[in-house]
């Protein structure tokens, strides 16, 4: 609960509310009445009626409408239904009036579901409702649900009832509604950017005018941990906060003759793992999120870099040369039960776990360039996720373990790109400048 | 029964979500974030309260950059004249600090070039100090990939970033 209240605190006068104008559907009987098509995605076709919206209300409901059909698809479990198909109006009735869609007109266009809506000016802004329905049982999945925010905002609420529609259909949220932090030299300087996942809204989180690199969320979302040289010309970490103030530079017990090149959040954000050298040996540390409690979880000669953590907070695994060239290796976050990860290739780094621990994503080099792959944590199991002539690096997985953000080259430069885990719908989300080291941030509520 | 559906709608108008907001009133003595282009959302980020870290160094002429194999953090036989100039150069030099910078290539992860880099900006200090240097007059300082002294996806621009350069502290 604490979390909530900070939450509001936090968000001053720009607040979107939820509001359950009925009970939820009960979990089971949501799904609607089809056969799933597999894993290449679009397992459902989804008509989305145009909001009906009172006369202040029209340019947002727009907004809405475009945002909710562009967030449906790139969930990846949607296909939208083309309106010209469409045997009922195209706009939605209005919903304290709304009686049972005439299923049969929907469900002979194709459709699995329909998506109705309303968007009200209120004093505060504007309102958005929506209704579901499964066309094949004509039951509604979701009856009310009612968001709330600024004119200026219609496009994220667009993918905030995306977001519960995935959910209502699959159990969990989907990601439309999530940021991306990287880095971007578009400025002239490799700097702190933040994007939605869908690549919307690209915006600076930091104006250092130096180099950052590493970007990190902290698991509640509100803040990034960042490396970066602006202090005295030496790599250090720095935190930034959503709307407030942050004490930049954090670990300032810690001598500046430690060389800290990255900071990555533990699970329950109370503890960093560090990448810190003293004495010339790159070296993976713990410590408290305040700086407190420093130690080692790896000590020997070689260079061991790359933590990251096993979703329950248990595990890391990083990369070590210890071995004679750069491999994954898995550890307890203690630092005992070291254990070498992969066997194959010359070159092998930046792991990243999936939500659901059954994965590890990392890139391996092939001849010059770096491939995605993925392995899972007992080491049994390793195949190819991206496989390009250029090279793919850097993947961070989408909260919901349905999607990766990498970096490539393909085009000739390096941009964020976003890909499903089986493979399919890639999309390109950064066009300007350099743009690398994607950190995909946690769900926003 | 109807408590229950009370609480949940109570708890349902807790549920709230948070825009960030941006930092009109927050008055720092850091410069505001440059603003996004086209923003679609004011979604920013704070700004953060960095005391004064100043360098002092600065380029010299007078040093030479050496440069390195790929993946290699050994001194190249064809940099070794180089290095010895610049020897004798920070020995005769009344510099009070010279600091050593590691670069790498763009390829590979870039913490672990963080490593590298500090592995060839070691190996240089440590040639210094077999040379006369005292190590009390050097300081070493990695990049990894991110200040590349040539922009470019090739071997030609790779060869040249892969690299020490000398500042140095009047």
């Amino acid at each position: 609960m604490s979390s909530r209240v900070e939450v509001i605190a936090l968000a001053s006068s720009l607040v979107v509310a939820v509001v359950l104008l009925s009970a939820p559907p009960a979990s089971g009987q949501g799904r609607p009445t089809i056969s799933i098509a597999g894993a290449e995605g679009q397992d459902y076709k989804a008509a989305v009626q145009r909001f009906v919206a009172d006369p202040g209300a029209q340019q947002s409901a727009a907004e809405i409408h475009v945002a909710l059909r562009e967030a449906l698809e790139f969930s990846s479990l949607f296909a939208i239904v083309d309106e010209k198909a469409f045997l009922e109006p195209i706009r939605s009735p209005e919903l304290e009036r709304a009686r049972t869609p005439r299923c049969p007109n929907w469900n002979q266009i194709g459709a699995d579901v329909l998506v109705q809506g309303q968007v009200s000016t209120t004093a505060e802004g504007i309102r958005a409702e929506f209704r579901l329905w499964d066309v094949n049982t004509c039951k509604a999945l979701i009856r009310g649900k009612r968001f709330t925010g600024r004119p200026k905002h219609a496009g994220r609420l667009g993918k905030v009832i995306a977001d519960e529609i995935v959910a209502a259909l699959t159990g969990r949220p989907g990601v439309a509604d999530t940021e991306i932090a990287y880095i971007s030299d578009r400025s002239g300087h490799r700097e702190v950017w933040v994007m939605d996942a869908d690549g919307d809204g690209s915006r600076a989180a930091t104006s250092n005018k130096s180099i950052s690199s590493f970007p990190n969320w902290s698991p509640k979302g509100d803040s990034v941990v960042y490396t970066s040289y602006r202090y005295r010309n030496r790599p250090w970490l720095f935190v930034v906060s959503r709307g407030a103030r942050s004490p930049g530079r954090i670990m300032r017990s810690l001598a500046l003759d430690h060389r800290m090149y990255r900071g990555v959040y533990s699970p329950s954000g109370d503890q960093l793992a560090l990448v810190m050298s003293v004495d010339g040996a790159t070296e993976i540390h713990l410590a408290n999120s305040d700086g407190k409690k420093l130690r080692n979880l790896t000590r020997n000669r070689g260079i061991d870099v790359s933590p990251a953590w096993s979703p329950d907070g248990e595990r890391l695994a990083f990369v070590s040369d210890r071995s004679g060239s750069p491999q994954l290796f898995v550890m307890s976050a203690d630092g005992s039960s070291v254990r070498r990860l992969t066997f194959d290739g010359t070159y092998n780094t930046n792991p990243a776990w999936s939500p659901d621990g059954r994965w590890i994503a990392y890139e391996t080099r092939v001849k010059s360039q770096f491939d995605l792959w993925l392995i899972d944590p007992s080491g049994r199991s390793n195949k190819p996720l991206v496989t390009h002539r250029r090279s793919d690096e850097h993947p961070s997985w989408s909260p919901d373990g349905s999607k990766l953000a990498f970096t490539s080259t393909r085009r000739g430069r390096a941009d964020i790109y976003v890909i499903d885990v089986d493979g399919s719908n890639l999309r390109r989300l950064t066009s300007e400048g350099e743009n690398t080291a994607a950190d995909w941030g946690p769900y926003r509520r | 029964m109807r408590l229950h559906s009370f609480l949940k709608l109570a708890f349902s108008l807790l549920f709230v979500i948070a825009f960030g907001v941006s930092c009109a009133s927050c008055n720092g003595d850091e410069p505001a974030p440059a603003p996004a282009p086209a923003p679609t959302d004011n979604r920013g980020f704070g700004q953060s309260d960095i005391e004064a870290g100043e360098d002092t160094s600065e380029p010299t002429a007078e040093l030479a950059t050496v440069y390195f194999d790929y993946d290699r953090a050994s001194i190249r036989d064809d940099q070794k004249a180089a290095l010895r100039d610049n020897a004798a150069a920070i020995r005769a030099g009344s510099w009070s600090t010279v600091v050593i910078e590691g670069h790498c290539d763009e390829r590979g992860s870039e913490e672990y070039n963080l490593a590298l880099g500090e592995r060839r900006a070691n190996a240089i200090k440590q040639y210094l100090v077999d040379s006369g240097v005292a190590s009390s007059r050097l300081d070493t300082v990695s990049f990894g990939e991110a200040s590349p002294a040539v922009r470019g996806h090739t071997e030609s621009a790779w060869s040249q970033n892969r690299r020490s350069e000398f500042r140095v502290v009047r």
